[in-house]
């Protein structure tokens, strides 16, 4: 084997390497996020381990207790497919459709922790944790996209390129 | 007034950008130096005009120009003057403009370093060079006029401003995003002259004059890295210094290359090869800024940190593409030119280690892309957090380090492994070494200790490398060992500054491999008199007090901190509430030692007397500090030189300075 052939094949292990890490961490360590329904179709699996699931909060239903500190608050079923959401006139549209909707399904979230700033009504957080036995999900982490522009909501953590 | 000053000013701008292409181009053409002339003088007009028109956003600041909508939004009366400067570029509209001078900037000093001292052989590759360079100005200020334009009317008059996000109100966030800018358009310079050699097909010229570039573009958005990383560390409440995320990300990815770059550049130097390698490496630098600029500002990335929404996303998507397409055309239809001499590299030599490291940096950086664009192009399906990119990188970046210190046992001539014999010893004793006392030190976890024994190789033989030459010349020239040392960093810049750069690496390393295995972190409520435990740490809560300062209300807490009993010190973290944006921000406290630092943000004050803490512990964070100064500092000793020789004679004088590293 030549010097030059020697080279490519480190090249290709490096790069197969690489690909088997994204491939195999994807399938790991990755959040994929579930709607209510989903979530709630899933019953007893879902109870089972830790999920990522999203919807609208309802305003009306934030209960923060610092003592705790506990955060309890409903969301409500959100389309996860991004092209319905299109359809239906976008996110903000959805997000002011699903909580007027009676019907939609619903899911009560417990987060043991100081309540973050930006859960309000209509905001639609990434909530990590467990559906716990009594069909609630009892959240760890909850993620919150800044609700309008980027000067009023967080920082920019690196400068802007 | 000074809204339409300003409007026509950058106007001004766009219109000499634009004429500095065509009268680049021109004199070319026409062979006539008052053509070329008037390119310049169009060049440098650029850069004036759009400073005047910084200058101008600077004074509508400054006087409370609320007509003007950006002003409206980002400032307001109260705001400390520092502050109103720093807000010309807070917010899409002025950063833009600030993009543009400096773009513009760029180009005028290029201009200037090339205008005198350019043989007549060099001269076609730099004039396309600056042809494409006032391209990219000329680009970024009809951007920053027609879709994005700062001096923009408010619909109503305001009798006060909107103020400015206060988490914006520090420091390091005055210099972060000007130094990231300044990396960026460095970074345009080894792109337009990578693209000029491919047109005019001098492939073996243009990385002497790209390298002082590609190295001070690195060197600022190394530095913009750093400030912004030291930025969410001391005033963000998570105690945390990266989070992996996609406007983050964007400022590394081009770093990344521009490392790949620097490196493929001295290989180039020395053995004619690389070529191909070299020209993709600029090209894809480029194409991640813009990308960069894409992830921030088109609103289609999902990010805690870009800017609104906005119509630019399709604009530099078109750039992106174009750029790609013409540059591969490009690369493709001058393939005859880039046929390297047939070499007879092997893998355990000097050019197959660079080839493995570039090709490390480039599988790092398609990762980083990867995990950056798949939430968003699975339509948010998919999510990458920190924990995915710490998987699919740490291993990859272990490797890179390895290589780093494999390097020096493997001979610059072609033998291979001849240094085997020489450093093997101090590799293997080094890594033994730390290993050992890391878990003498408390640090026993198995992956930890593979890192160690991995930075104990890489930082003995990088010292031993240093050691064994600085005491070789203390021989030779019979001078004492540290006199010798700073000689030979005084002569060879660039070889030791790249040394030191590496044991900057290696330092942080060692920051990041504490901090992202051990960190611990407790959440406690607590009321006056009250301990928690943390550790080996006891916090103490003794005292909470309120005053209003300037336009904001502190609430301070005072914690008593204790470790195994004895009192330390104490720490005052507090929380300020912005009168003028309803906003609170949480202003962390910080203990910082060489083992480990102690941060803790305050989260909550109640009525009652009762706070919300959040308490970290973060080993060997200050090694990363360290290993980030030194990584810096090393970049500018290696810069020096360049600078120094930027005014000789002739192009070949330079590149002759660039291939005259010693031999071990």
């Amino acid at each position: 084997m030549t010097g030059k052939t020697r080279s490519i094949v480190a090249g290709l292990l490096i790069v197969t390497a690489a690909i088997y890490l994204i491939v195999s961490s994807t399938g790991n360590a990755a959040h994929y996020f579930l709607t209510i329904e989903e979530l709630q179709a899933l019953g007893g699996e879902a109870a089972s381990r830790r999920t990522t699931v999203s919807g609208a909060v309802l305003g009306a239903s934030i209960v923060y207790d610092p003592a705790g500190p506990r955060v309890t608050f409903t969301i409500v079923q959100v389309p996860g497919d991004p092209a319905v959401v299109e359809q239906a006139g976008g996110l903000a549209a959805v997000l002011r459709a699903a909580v007027s909707d009676p019907d939609a399904p619903r899911l009560q979230v417990v987060y043991d922790d100081v309540k973050p700033d930006l859960l309000q009504h209509q905001a639609q957080p990434i909530i990590r944790g467990r559906l716990g036995e009594d069909g609630r999900f009892y959240a760890d982490e909850i993620l919150l996209k800044c609700p309008s522009r980027y000067q009023e909501g967080l920082p920019p953590q690196t400068g802007a390129p | 007034m000074l809204a339409d000053v300003g409007s026509v000013l950058v106007g001004l701008a766009l219109a000499a950008a634009a004429y500095a292409v065509f009268a680049t181009l021109w004199a070319m053409q026409r062979r006539d130096p008052r053509w070329a002339e008037s390119a310049h003088i169009s060049v440098y007009a650029a850069a004036g005009l759009l400073a005047l028109a910084l200058l101008f956003l600077l004074g509508a600041f400054l006087g409370d120009q609320f007509q003007i909508r950006y002003v409206a939004y980002h400032s307001s009366r109260a705001l400390p003057p520092y502050l109103k400067a720093a807000a010309v570029w807070a917010g899409q509209e002025g950063s833009l403009l600030l993009w543009s001078f400096f773009q513009a900037l760029c180009a005028a000093l290029f201009t200037a370093s090339v205008a005198n001292r350019s043989s007549e052989r060099a001269r076609p590759l730099f004039s396309w060079a600056t042809a494409l360079l006032s391209l990219i100005t000329t680009f970024f200020v009809a951007v920053t006029l027609l879709l994005s334009n700062p001096f923009a009317r408010s619909a109503a008059v305001l009798a006060d401003g909107y103020g400015l996000n206060p988490l914006l109100r520090h420091p390091g966030m005055i210099f972060h995003p000007p130094t990231l800018y300044v990396g960026y358009v460095g970074l345009m310079v080894p792109f337009a002259l990578a693209l000029a050699a491919l047109i005019t097909r001098r492939v073996d010229d243009w990385p002497a004059a790209a390298h002082p570039w590609a190295l001070a573009a690195w060197l600022f958005l190394g530095l913009g890295l750093v400030l912004g990383a030291r930025w969410a560390y001391d005033v963000l409440d998570w105690g945390g210094y990266w989070g992996w995320d996609a406007v983050e990300n964007a400022g590394l990815l081009p770093w990344l290359t521009a490392i790949a770059l620097l490196h493929g550049v001295v290989m180039q130097g020395e053995r004619q090869g690389f070529r191909t390698w070299n020209l993709l490496l600029a090209v894809l630098s480029a194409v991640l800024v813009f990308a960069g600029i894409l992830i921030t500002r088109s609103g289609w990335i999902r990010s805690v940190h870009a800017f609104a929404p906005s119509a630019l996303g399709h604009y530099f998507l078109a750039i992106i593409l174009l750029t790609l397409a013409g540059s591969l055309f490009l690369l493709y239809s001058r393939r005859a030119v880039l046929a390297a001499p047939a070499s007879s590299e092997r893998l355990f030599s000097r050019g197959g280690m660079f080839l493995l490291t570039l090709m490390l940096l480039l599988t790092i950086a398609g990762s980083v892309l990867a995990g950056t664009l798949l939430p968003t192009l699975s339509g948010g399906r998919f999510e990458a957090d920190p924990a995915w990119f710490e998987r699919v990188t740490g291993p990859q970046f272990a490797a890179l380090v390895l290589l780093m210190g494999v390097c020096p046992l493997v001979g610059r001539t072609v033998g291979a492994l001849q240094g085997l014999r020489r450093w093997g010893l101090p590799a293997v004793l080094g890594a033994i070494l730390l290993t050992v006392a890391a878990a003498l030190a408390g640090f026993t976890r198995a992956v930890s200790l593979a890192g160690f024994a991995i930075l104990g190789l890489a930082g003995s033989t990088t010292l031993a490398e240093i050691g064994r030459q600085a005491l070789a010349r203390s021989r030779r020239e019979g001078e004492r060992p540290s006199y010798a040392l700073w000689h030979l960093f005084a002569r060879h810049r660039r070889r030791y500054g790249g040394t030191l750069v590496h044991a900057g690496v290696i330092l942080m390393s060692l920051g990041i491999i504490g901090t992202r295995t051990y960190a611990y972190e407790t959440e406690a409520r607590l009321w006056p008199g009250e301990p928690v435990e943390v550790g080996d740490y006891v916090l103490l809560y003794e005292d909470v007090r309120q005053e209003p300062a300037g336009d904001r209300l502190s609430t301070w807490v005072s914690l008593a901190v204790y470790r195994k009993g004895l009192y330390l010190t104490t720490l005052y973290p507090r929380l300020d509430q912005y009168a003028d944006s309803a906003q609170t921000v949480a202003v962390p406290a910080l203990r910082m030692g060489l083992r480990e630092d102690l941060h803790v943000a305050l989260f909550w004050s109640s009525e009652d007397g009762s706070v919300n803490v959040k308490i970290v512990v973060n080993p060997l964070m200050n090694f990363l500090w360290l290993g980030s100064l030194a990584l810096l500092a090393g970049g500018m000793v290696a810069l020096w030189p360049s600078l120094a020789a930027a005014h000789p004679p002739g192009q070949e004088t330079q590149s002759v300075l660039l291939r005259n590293d010693p031999g071990p």
